[in-house]
């Protein structure tokens, strides 16, 4: 009997561990900086991006890129907010297809195209992107955002 | 059914039924459900553990990850199968080890073994889908049966 108890105990303490909010959220939303120092590859269209969607609550990571004809963003939601993902990948798309009508918006929630973009987002503020690179990135970045299978 | 065969019983059969029954041991219900929610949990974290280090170590995305996941853990449970390991994992978290995609792995393995003594073509060729094979034909058919109400909801319904 005292042997279920533990075991009813336990369990409940597990399940319920999962019901906690979490702290660590607002601390790293803006974790670059504005980079506009680059004069080769304006990224001002991303800095707006990311001021933009740090207005959202769900929102906890993000990374924009831009070239002349495209800005791929991608982000990292609230654990619980996962669930209603579809819809707001849908209006965050929407919001930045409004934003930057002259650019192609491509807007993820997807892990991988978080770390693409953090990487090419390192290699920008390091200056080692000439315009066709960057271009060339972005493409394979949205090339394997489309992929399905 | 099983109320139908009881009352044709004879009554001292009857009376035997109602005594096995009293003194038969209960299913431990709750601590069954405890070890298949963990174990199963714990299949799945495994799983999610594979599919991270593919997202960051490959080029595949979230979406994509997905294959080579389960192909990895039905190629891990195959050999956990042959090795005789996964029936002990099966043997204590029941329904936690056959629900997730490595209890599909197991099925096919462990009927393959079973049958290898009849030959490789009637035995082990025969008989490796015997238990995967209801889980493909309600597989597909309950799949479809849900595509077919979402068809009809979403054309009808004016969602």
């Amino acid at each position: 009997m005292d042997r279920k108890k533990t075991i009813i105990t336990v369990s409940l303490f597990f399940l319920l561990l999962g019901c906690g909010t979490d702290s660590t959220i607002e601390k790293n939303k803006q974790d670059t900086p504005i980079n506009v120092s680059n004069k080769q590859l304006n990224q001002q269209p991303s800095t707006r991006a990311k001021d933009i969607l740090n207005n959202h609550k769900e929102i906890t990571e993000i990374k924009a890129v831009n070239n002349s004809k495209k800005i791929v963003a991608a982000v990292k939601v609230k654990h619980r907010e996962r669930f209603t993902l579809k819809s707001l990948k849908k209006k965050i798309t929407k919001e930045l297809e409004d934003e930057f009508p002259k650019l192609d918006v491509e807007f993820s929630t997807d892990q991988k195209i978080f770390l693409e973009l953090k990487k090419l987002e390192e290699k920008i503020q390091s200056e080692q992107l000439t315009e066709k690179e960057l271009s060339d990135e972005l493409e394979q970045i949205i090339k394997l955002s489309k992929e399905q299978t | 059914m099983a109320d139908k065969k009881k009352k044709n019983l004879p009554p001292n059969a009857q009376e035997y039924q109602a005594f096995q029954q009293q003194r038969e041991v209960k299913r431990p219900l709750l601590k069954n459900c405890l070890k298949a929610f963990l174990v199963g949990g714990f299949i799945c974290l495994i799983g999610q553990l594979i599919s991270t280090f593919y997202i960051y170590n490959f080029n595949f995305t979230e979406q994509t990850a997905g294959n080579p996941t389960s192909a990895t853990l039905i190629f891990f449970t195959m050999l956990l199968t042959g090795f005789g390991v996964y029936d002990r994992i099966g043997q204590f978290g029941g329904a936690g080890s056959a629900v997730p995609v490595t209890g599909f792995g197991n099925a096919v393995i462990s009927a393959a073994i079973e049958h290898k003594t009849e030959g490789f073509i009637l035995g082990v060729g025969g008989n490796i889908f015997k238990l995967a094979g209801p889980v493909i034909v309600y597989g597909v058919f309950s799949a479809f049966i849900v595509a077919l109400i979402k068809t009809i909801i979403i054309g009808w319904g004016g969602f």
